[in-house]
């Protein structure tokens, strides 16, 4: 299960939206073999009677109720937006 | 087509209209300025995190029990990851393996019984913000730039997902009706398909009768009409069969049809394999709905529209039960039995002269209305219908109408009638030589010497009487 | 009154402004004249601010931490130019409380290291030695407080970021509990790890800050309630059962001076009067790492995808808006955003899942567990801090892997959702040790009593030799 191929290098960082360049692919393909390398070692333990921690805290239902706040001024909403259009945020076509 | 079986699987989303988002407390309901309904949470500013709207998932329980689902005594939120403009966090939180209600099911009435449809889930996410593709064409393709509106990004969206076992376009059809008029009794949401509070996508595929496999599905998106949709539907089950018929196989594809034109056909998409990579929404905890809010959201809901079309048709026919309860006249016509009204004359004055009339069913006054309808041989047609016209106006009353009953007393209609033979010896011996027909003419002009007030049935037999006697 | 910021403590200055002997302007001032003097050589802040904005003691805080209208860069090219709209709960309750912002600290890309190295804005050194890093991430709060730059500081404690940097500088830092301090407008890296924490020159000091931001926050949904904040002040430990647990205490590559100091630490526990056992954690530390190495990059592949240039930060050119993505990313990310997201991206994608991420969330049961049953016998257990002492800057960055078993020892008990407090027990070869209490949750107020116990009898003189 360990190590992990040019092909798979590619294939995450298309669906992390990272343009890797070739010596980028190398270099990670090196990295990311030992790294999983070592972290397979969880596939040692037997673990099918054990129930899956997502939190440490066992805590459930913190709900807000349904009363509105203010919302972000305009100026606030583009403080920091890298292009817009009027009230708009404008991105290449999608 | 009778060797071919269809399977169709329904999924919808419908926009809960709590006042604030699903997981920031800004206003919700877009339609204000573009990005004035906007935050740290609904626009992603790093480390702005998310809190869930306590209604929102209260009336997510409630649409679960209305569809008769288990509802979880854990339920989990998670993420699925993909990048697009209108995903502020490049992902969307959503229900994956757990959701909050499950296990339903929907009973539709028809004509030959209750089909039972079955529900999968209701689940609770967020819904995405609005992209508007700026462009010479107005279409996506040749768009020259995205411009992002995230008003609308957050709105608390149940997702609804039937099991397959859909197989005619008519019962999709009212599926999508029953449901619908059952989530806007409930007050749940205006579920108004041109709005896009309510929004649905069909799968469909076909197997030949008897078997139980299932073959390639496409699916069907942008079906803003429920009379669209069956024919949308109608047409795939057609292309899919004379696909396989003709020795082919069918295209695992996504059809668009250009929401509102019915004509165009649909652009077609391939479904590019995606990978959500879902997992547990660290930001959030498990919610556990409290026993008591559950038994209390049950207390809140009444007789839903499929039990009531059932009960219904069993006074009256399946017809008449479904007119009026999708017609939201099954409280008056109830109200009007209890005042002493024929039913099977009270729906048909309801579904005919009373929606002509276009009174709002909650104003009708039920003790005057019944009157008319015990009454309605006896008065003329156009005093009738001018009546039922104004049954909802305030401080109605029908006795007004009831007293321009039809003149049926003979000492009355003879010496009308003896003046019209008398005045039309030609017709009178056409008749007699056999022009029957003529009959519909001597009682119209009856009917003109008394203005309107014989009463037709009696003018007619008198006048036959006369003639033939 | 001239001020010598290298010795004074937050609650000595609390004092001295009570009593009006100093004005909260004054203070500032002495502050901001040693930045000047000694954070060009250690490059502790990415941003200093030129007035105070309270009239209490002032306080720096990571630059992982929104502050409105102060620049944010969690240490990442993506956010240079990003000036938050917001304060992040911490900052707000540091305002409510009238602490004024001195300035953003360094520290790794998105809180991604142990050194400080990652960050994009170029490593911070260590007060006790220019050439050594001061750990990480939070190494600019850290040294910071070490050098004399700031009374105290916040940090952010992922899988080691305070405790460990401290350990390092000579100095106090503590990871809550994990819910007792609000992460709201704290830049993610990994949500369910994460927890905000004091950087400090003694143990009441920290105490005493984390009372300020701890507390449930309407909107964390994951916070809690937390017991009173109770200031130490005994100096004995009687009564007191003190765990070693023999895996984090005799794990490969501690180095034997760090062996020493917390080995000599133990016995003047023993002395004051606590009951030392012997205990173990067999699956916690054999598997912790991976276990770690799992979960947070997973959380943080998704993190972190909000980069993508649309609604701020750095936006790259592009024909589509998939490409101006994917270049954002690619010119705004640092390569150790890259790595871990590359191998959460794979820990989460199908095929891969079970065998990942889905077993790592079930070995974090197991690492619970295995606290909780030496929590039944003991009241705190102790482990160094850090394997080994501070190290030459460029000494790891070839190989990540040697970087992250920095965190081998901090790791597991922020698996659990530990408290955990470090505290500087000695030296090595000229350079601080940090011993690392770990409690049950909820027991900041004990491992505070065991930590103000053991400062006192260990008397360790946090200022770095060269400076004094
Ligand atoms: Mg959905
Ligand atoms: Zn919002």
């Amino acid at each position: 299960m360990a190590g992990i191929s040019k092909d798979e290098v590619l294939h995450v960082a298309r669906l992390a939206r990272l343009d890797l360049s070739g010596a980028e692919v190398e270099r990670f393909q090196v990295q990311l073999s030992a790294i999983l390398e070592s972290v397979s070692k969880v596939s040692e333990l037997d673990l099918s009677d054990v129930p899956p921690t997502a939190h440490p805290l066992e805590i459930a239902n913190a709900w807000a109720d349904d009363e509105p706040r203010p919302s972000l001024t305009r100026d606030e909403v583009f403080a920091n937006a890298p292009d817009r259009d009027d009230d708009l945020f404008r991105v290449p076509p999608a | 087509m009778s060797s071919w079986q269809p399977v169709i699987g329904l999924e919808i989303h419908v926009a809960l209209k709590t006042r604030t988002k699903m997981f920031c407390r800004c206003t919700n309901g877009a339609g204000g300025e573009p990005n004035t309904q906007t935050c740290p949470v609904c626009l992603a500013f790093p480390g702005a995190l998310p809190v869930a709207n306590r209604r929102a998932i209260e009336e997510c329980i409630k649409l679960g029990i209305a569809l008769d689902c288990t509802i979880a005594e854990r339920a989990v939120f998670h993420r699925k990851n993909y990048f697009y403009p209108d995903l502020p966090k490049a992902f969307q939180i959503s229900q994956y393996d757990e959701p909050l209600c499950s296990d339903g099911r929907l009973v539709v009435p028809t004509a030959t019984g209750g089909v039972t449809i079955g529900i999968v889930r209701a689940h609770l996410e967020e819904d995405a913000a609005k992209n508007v593709h700026v462009a010479v064409s107005g279409r996506i393709h040749g768009a020259t730039a995205t411009l992002v509106d995230f008003n609308r990004g957050g709105t608390p969206l149940v997702e609804i997902v039937t099991t397959p076992d859909i197989h005619d376009a008519e019962t999709a059809k009212r599926f999508l009706q029953l449901l619908r008029q059952t989530i806007v009794e409930l007050d749940l949401s205006d579920a108004e398909l041109e709005k896009g509070s309510m929004r649905f996508d069909v799968n469909v595929s076909v197997r030949p009768e008897g078997s139980d496999e299932l073959r390639t599905r496409t699916e069907l998106k942008n079906m803003n009409s429920f009379n669209f949709a069956a024919k949308g539907i109608e047409r795939e089950i057609a292309r899919q069969i004379g696909i396989y018929e003709s020795g082919r196989d069918v295209q695992q594809e996504t059809l668009h049809f250009v929401p509102g034109d019915e004509e165009s056909p649909p652009m077609r998409s391939k479904e590019e394999a995606q990978d959500y990579r879902y997992f547990p929404e660290p930001d959030l905890v498990p919610v556990h709905p409290p026993a008591e809010t559950v038994e209390r959201l049950r207390g809140e809901i009444g007789e839903l529209p499929g039990a009531r079309i059932e009960r219904i048709s069993a006074a009256l026919s399946f017809y008449d039960a479904d007119v009026l309860v999708t017609g939201g006249l099954d409280r008056l016509w109830s109200a009007l039995v209890a005042a002493g009204a024929d039913a099977k004359e009270a729906a048909n004055v309801l579904a005919n002269q009373f929606v002509a009339g276009g009174t709002d069913p909650e104003k009708a006054d039920a003790g005057e209305l019944a009157k008319l309808v015990g009454a309605r041989s006896e008065i003329p047609r156009a005093v009738f219908d001018e009546a039922l016209a104004k049954v909802g106006d305030a401080g109605f009353r029908a006795d007004p109408y009831l007293a321009q009953k039809a003149v049926s007393d003979l000492s009355e209609l003879d010496p009308v009638i003896d003046g019209v033979l008398a005045s039309s010896p030609g017709q009178v011996e056409q008749y007699r030589g056999g022009k029957r027909g003529l009959v519909g003419f001597f009682v119209g002009a009856v009917m003109k010497e008394t203005g309107g007030k014989a009463d037709p049935r009696i003018v007619n037999e008198r006048v036959r009487a006369k003639l033939d006697g | 009154m001239s001020v010598d910021t290298l010795r004074l403590t937050a609650e000595a200055a609390i004092d001295l402004l009570a009593r009006k002997e100093l004005t909260g302007e004054e203070l500032f001032d002495a502050y901001r004249a040693a930045i000047e003097m000694r954070d060009g050589e250690l490059h502790a802040y990415l941003n200093v601010q030129d007035e105070p904005n309270g009239s209490g003691v002032p306080i720096a805080l990571k630059d992982v931490i929104s502050t409105k209208g102060v620049p944010t860069t969690a240490g990442s090219k993506i956010l240079e130019s990003y000036v938050p709209v917001f304060d992040a709960t911490v900052a707000a309750r540091c305002k409510a409380s009238d602490l004024s912002l001195l300035g953003k600290t360094n520290t790794d890309e998105f809180a991604m290291g142990s050194s400080t190295e990652n960050s994009a804005f170029g490593p911070t050194h260590n007060p006790w030695d220019p050439s050594r890093v001061p750990g990480g991430s939070g190494g600019g709060s850290a040294a910071a407080v070490s050098a004399g730059l700031a009374p105290w500081a916040l940090g952010s404690d992922t899988g080691g970021s305070i405790k460990q940097p401290a350990a390092l500088c000579g100095i106090v830092g503590l990871r809550p509990t994990y819910g007792t301090v609000s992460r709201y407008g704290v830049v993610a890296f990994a949500s369910s790890l994460d927890q905000v924490g004091p950087t400090t020159k003694n143990v009441r000091d920290c105490a005493l800050l984390y009372g300020i931001i701890c507390g449930r926050d309407e909107n964390d949904s994951t916070t809690v309630d937390v017991p009173q904040v109770e200031l130490p002040v005994a100096e004995d430990l009687r009564g007191l059962r003190i765990g070693v647990p023999r895996e984090l205490n005799e794990a490969e590559g501690i180095e034997p001076g760090v062996r020493a100091a917390v080995r000599a630490a133990i016995d003047r526990a023993a002395e004051l009067g606590a009951e030392v056992g012997e205990c173990s954690l067999p699956r916690s530390v054999d598997y912790g790492l991976a276990c770690y190495y799992l979960v947070a990059p997973a959380e943080a592949s998704s993190n972190l995808a909000r980069y993508d240039g649309v609604r701020y930060g750095l936006r790259s050119q592009g024909a589509d808006f998939r490409e101006m993505v994917m270049n954002t990313r690619n010119d705004g990310l640092g390569d150790e955003p890259k790595r871990r997201i590359m191998l959460g991206t794979y820990a989460l994608s199908s095929g891969y899942y079970d065998a990942y991420y889905a077993k790592a969330q079930k070995v974090r049961t197991v690492i619970k567990r295995e606290h909780d049953s030496v929590f039944e016998s003991f009241d705190v257990i102790v482990s160094p801090t850090s394997p080994t002492v501070a190290f030459e800057l460029g000494a790891k960055t070839a190989d990540p892997l040697s970087m992250y078993l920095n965190d081998l020892l901090t790791i597991p008990s922020c698996m659990a959702g530990l408290p955990g407090l470090s505290i500087p027990c000695g030296l090595s070869a000229g350079l601080p040790v940090g011993l690392q209490l770990v409690g049950p949750q909820f027991g900041e107020n004990m491992l505070f009593k065991v930590g103000h116990a053991l400062e006192r009898a260990l008397a360790f003189d946090g200022v770095p030799e060269r400076l004094r």
